[in-house]
């Protein structure tokens, strides 16, 4: 290391960079740099700072970077970019229009003559017209510029200088022009079609049949606004409420249709117009689609519309009516669900054959917000036989505007008098599996909207504080602590500390507000693991002490056992409700839960995850079970003030603790199975004689209640964690305080001991665990 | 998830204001010209790309208005590749409706192939990126230096060079060259970096 000696250091090679040093200095510098290799190095560090200069980099910049000068690339960008900077026109209403059955959209504009010239529709076949602006005629509309061009033909914007309004018309395709049947087919739907005067439905003005050139042209109304599909690019997903409101508007749409004998063939989200501003949906192409298949069916075979939201009536080609339209409803709502189509595939045999034969993914496998109601309507939509469907788009629009008003609503809105199928969707008659059926609260709070728990529900009738007051946070210093580790993310509900062993390191884990697990390091006190674990609160987190698993228990309704040497989870219990407390037996044999509402106490044995024993055991929140060491207790505590005692084969209760003056929220056996220590409400730490259900101590010293409470490895003593923030320990046999820890900023939530008992954790909603050195004397 | 961005307004943030010319440029010049490149080197035509580079920046001038794009999903190019793709599918699709009722089997075959072809478009799309955005920054800082400091950090930088050679060559000895090549290299650094949050 001597040659460094002449090096210079790092701010020295910066300034040489940026040129502030003396022109002699950098000559010296620079004639260091001629040879010294560690230096040149550090100067190109310093200098990339990071930066990787790309491959190809080189015929990067050799290649222009740009379109050439005549490329229709320009004309595009001006068009965008002089919509954006044109402060009078917000957005790009005015320019951009969409119609179905596309996905281009050229925004027609007749004073650019680079953007006519590049026009890939051929206008031949306008008559010539007088007006300067307009590129040719239609008998007397003006034809003002192109919208896009679909499967059918080119959809035209034009002025009727006869009723003073733009619109726009659609042209067949002059493939189909000779066809005779595809002509007269489209004209016949396509009256039809105009016969139906719906808000959801795009208007059709006219159908008409030019003179000299006989070619067929439909006038309807131009839509100012994007496609469903557009929007789905963009956001993906959409909010609960939009896709309630979107299938609600094309059922509709749909049942205007379908009372006039007219089946779309063709839902699919490029088709389903919103429009500018108000987002309202507007149909479109009814029945044109059965035109255009006639049409190939006599050429080439082939089946038109995107198999993506064919139905598969459709897709085999046997009779279709109009609950083919339903399927594909279903397929849009699914859609705007997930984001994806139901049925995918790489070439469109494949994406038929899953319409025909497979199942879609779950939605709420990808999308866990969607609640079960709105699951089981477009499960029932995507039916594949027609007569298992919903039988009535009218039924299906009804039912979709009542949820939405529910929605809108909010909690408030009592359940009585919901229509019928509504109802049925939220509670289906069908008993589900329990796997499928719900990992989410019930159809009421779904339909409310999930509520936010605040934290620290309170029991009392006066609210719990959580800001420290004034009086006891400057009553006493803080006691120093062996070390703090900060999770970063917000309150920490529980904490363990898991033993090392061969190859397995040890760990102190807690469980999260934001629903992830972290697990650090306890010798190094690094982050190891950040675990998302949970939609919601990590209620609990515990070890089995046989094998190397963590248990986690969470608001989402699940309880979890990981393996974390493989990342792998071994078990998966799902409840209805949420889960606020969960334990696993030392031999790792079975696993209690608890759950948030109905205070029932679930039994699960890990030879077979499904089945398991439910005991009645509170009348409201189960807050804290724990296992007796030799696996043949549970005990319970509740939310009610009352302590039980179940025996673990069969469920049945064998004695309750009476002596809490309120609701005890956590609870520990001692290491010898034979004490039970809970706290709670009343503040108060309790020892209890589990065997004989005597109280032995009623140890009392914390100033607001009690969170947590742990027995020592040796059982000697006990910690607590309260809403004073502080940690004390207690002596078993004495039932004295030993002495308090101090230093978290809010309620201690979590209280663990170090495998050999020497270290004291806690785990508060400060987000901190800190860690307290026992053997220190006070 | 909102990372707190520097003080300097990204070039995401400037765009949503309609009038800051100076941001739509760049922003075209880096992203309007990617989105062009990725449909031509897939087998669009130049009108047709031209299209469907409009529908895109169209789409994403009128989300960036309304929505915060989310940035725990990816990085703001990432979500541009997926609606380009997504536009690009749609297109072909369309496209290749027309084509089959034409009957002409080799068009379709064609657009078969471009529809289905194995996709690794999103690593291109990103080496594409950064390699724009590397022309990018070079076209912009290149008039600062000396045509021999330029072309010291090119030759050793990016056409891999020995220092000690192209020091001959330029008439300057190793330690300037590498002070030549490290100005250059922490120039574009700092260029490239004013998209980086994107």
């Amino acid at each position: 290391m001597a040659a460094r000696n002449s090096c210079p250091t790092q701010e020295r090679l910066r300034r040489l960079l940026n040129d502030s040093t003396p022109e002699s200095e950098q000559i010296e510098l620079m004639n260091h740099l001629d040879t010294c290799v560690d230096c040149q190095t550090d100067l190109d560090r310093v200098a990339g700072s990071g930066y990787r200069i790309p491959v190809g980099a080189a015929s990067a910049v050799a290649e222009p970077m740009r379109p050439n000068m005549t490329s229709a690339f320009w004309p595009a960008i001006r068009e965008v970019a002089g919509a954006v900077s044109d402060a009078s026109t917000p957005g790009f209403s005015a320019r951009s229009v969409r119609t179905p059955s596309n996905g281009i959209v050229r925004a027609g504009s007749p004073a650019d003559s680079t953007n006519g010239s590049s026009d890939k529709v051929r206008l031949d076949f306008l008559a010539p017209s007088d007006n300067p602006e307009s590129l040719g005629r239609i008998e007397n509309f003006e034809i003002m510029g192109t919208v896009g061009r679909g499967g059918m033909g080119v959809v035209l914007r034009a002025f009727d200088p006869c009723l003073q309004r733009t619109v726009a018309i659609k042209v067949l395709d002059p493939v189909y022009v000779n066809n005779e049947t595809a002509r007269k087919r489209f004209c016949r739907e396509a009256r039809a079609a105009a016969s139906i005067s719906h808000e959801n439905v795009v208007a059709i003005h006219q159908v008409a049949q030019e003179e000299s050139n006989k070619f067929p042209y439909l006038v309807m109304q131009l839509i100012f606004g994007q496609s469903l599909q557009d929007r789905l690019d963009v956001e993906g997903a959409l909010p609960l409420a939009e896709i309630v409101r979107i299938g609600a508007q094309t059922a509709a749409g749909l049942a205007a249709a379908h009372a006039r004998g007219l089946i779309h063939r063709d839902i699919k989200p490029a088709n389903i117009l919103l429009e500018e501003g108000s987002g309202n949906v507007k149909l479109t192409d009814f029945g044109l689609a059965k035109a255009a298949e006639d049409a190939r069916l006599t050429q080439t075979g082939f089946v038109a519309g995107t198999p993506l939201y064919m139905s598969p009536e459709q897709a085999q080609g046997d009779t279709v009516d109009y609950r083919a339209d339903l399927f594909s409803l279903g397929g849009v709502l699914y859609a705007m669900a997930t984001g994806r189509p139901p049925f995918e595939g790489s070439t469109p045999y494949i994406i038929l054959r899953s319409v025909a034969e497979g199942q879609p993914r779950d939605i709420r496998e990808t999308n866990p917000d969607i609640p079960d109601w709105l699951a089981n309507i477009i499960a029932k939509l995507l039916a594949k036989k027609p007569a298992d469907r919903y039988q009535s788009a009218e039924v299906v629009s009804e039912m979709l505007f009542q949820a939405l008003i529910m929605l809108r609503a909010g909690p408030r809105v009592p359940e009585a008098g919901k229509p019928s199928a509504l109802c049925e969707a939220m509670h289906p008659e069908k008993a589900a599996d329990r796997r499928v059926i719900t990992r989410r609260a019930f159809a009421a709070s779904a339909l409310s909207g999930v509520a936010g728990f605040a934290l620290g529900w309170s029991i009392k009738a006066t609210p719990v504080s959580a800001v420290p007051t004034a009086e006891s946070k400057s009553a006493k210093p803080e006691t120093p602590s062996l070390a703090v580790i900060d999770a970063k993310t917000g309150p920490i509900w529980n904490i363990a500390w898991s033993a090392g062993g061969p190859g397995r390191v040890a760990t102190i884990v807690a469980g999260l507000d934001n629903g992830y697990v972290k697990v650090w390091n306890e010798t190094t006190r690094e982050l190891y693991k950040n675990i998302k674990a949970h939609d919601g609160p990590v209620w609990s987190v515990g070890f089995a002490r046989k094998q190397p698993w963590m248990l986690t228990g969470g608001e989402d309704g699940a309880a979890i056992l990981w393996n974390l040497e493989t990342d792998n989870r071994e078990a998966e219990f799902i409840h209805p409700v949420s889960v606020r407390t969960a334990a696993i037996s030392e031999d790792a044999s079975f696993v209690v839960t608890g759950t948030r509402r109905g205070g029932e106490l679930y039994i699960w044995r890990l030879n077979n995850p499904l089945v398991y024993k439910k005991i009645k055991a509170h009348p409201g929140i189960v807050m804290s079970v724990a296992i007796s060491p030799d696996g043949r207790w549970i005990a319970s505590a509740g939310a009610d003030g009352l302590l039980k005692l179940w025996d673990s084969s069969n469920g049945s209760l064998i004695r309750e603790f009476t002596g809490h003056a309120g609701g005890i929220y956590t609870l520990a056996f001692s290491p010898d199975g034979k004490k039970l220590a809970s706290g709670g409400w009343d503040r108060n730490v309790r020892l209890w004689n589990a065997t004989t259900g005597d109280s032995l101590f009623q140890m009392s010293g914390h100033l607001q209640d009690v969170w947590s409470v742990s027995f020592s490895p040796d059982g000697e003593t006990l910690i607590s964690g309260s809403e004073d923030r502080t940690v004390k320990q207690w002596s078993v046999s004495s039932g004295m305080e030993i002495r308090e820890f101090r230093g978290h900023d809010f309620t201690v939530y979590g209280t663990a001991f170090s495998p050999d008992g020497s270290t004291a954790a806690s785990g508060s909603r400060d987000g901190t665990i800190r860690l307290w050195d026992l053997r220190k004397a006070e | 998830m909102n990372s707190v961005s520097s003080t300097r307004a990204s070039l995401l943030l400037r765009i949503r204001n309609p009038n800051d010319v100076q941001a739509w440029r760049q922003f075209v010049d880096v992203y309007a010209s990617l989105i062009y490149g990725f449909l031509r080197k897939r087998g669009l035509q130049d009108a047709d790309a031209a299209d469907l580079v409009q529908d895109v920046l169209r789409s994403v001038s009128g989300a960036i208005g309304k929505l915060e794009y989310d940035r725990s999903r990816g990085t703001f190019r990432s979500w541009l590749f997926t609606i380009t793709r997504n536009k690009m599918y749609s297109f072909l699709e369309s496209q290749s409706r027309q084509v089959r009722g034409s009957g002409d089997s080799g068009a379709i075959a064609i657009l078969e192939e471009k529809a289905v072809a194995p996709d690794d478009s999103e690593g291109q799309w990103e080496e594409e990126y950064q390699r724009r955005t590397f022309a990018w920054a070079v076209e912009r800082i290149r008039g600062e230096f000396q045509e021999s400091t330029f072309s010291a950090f090119w030759k050793t930088a990016v056409e891999g060079l020995n220092p000690k050679g192209v020091g001959d060559e330029l008439g300057m000895t190793p330690g300037a060259v590498y002070v030549a090549r490290s100005r250059v290299l922490a120039r574009l650094r700092e260029e490239v970096g004013k998209l980086k949050d994107e």
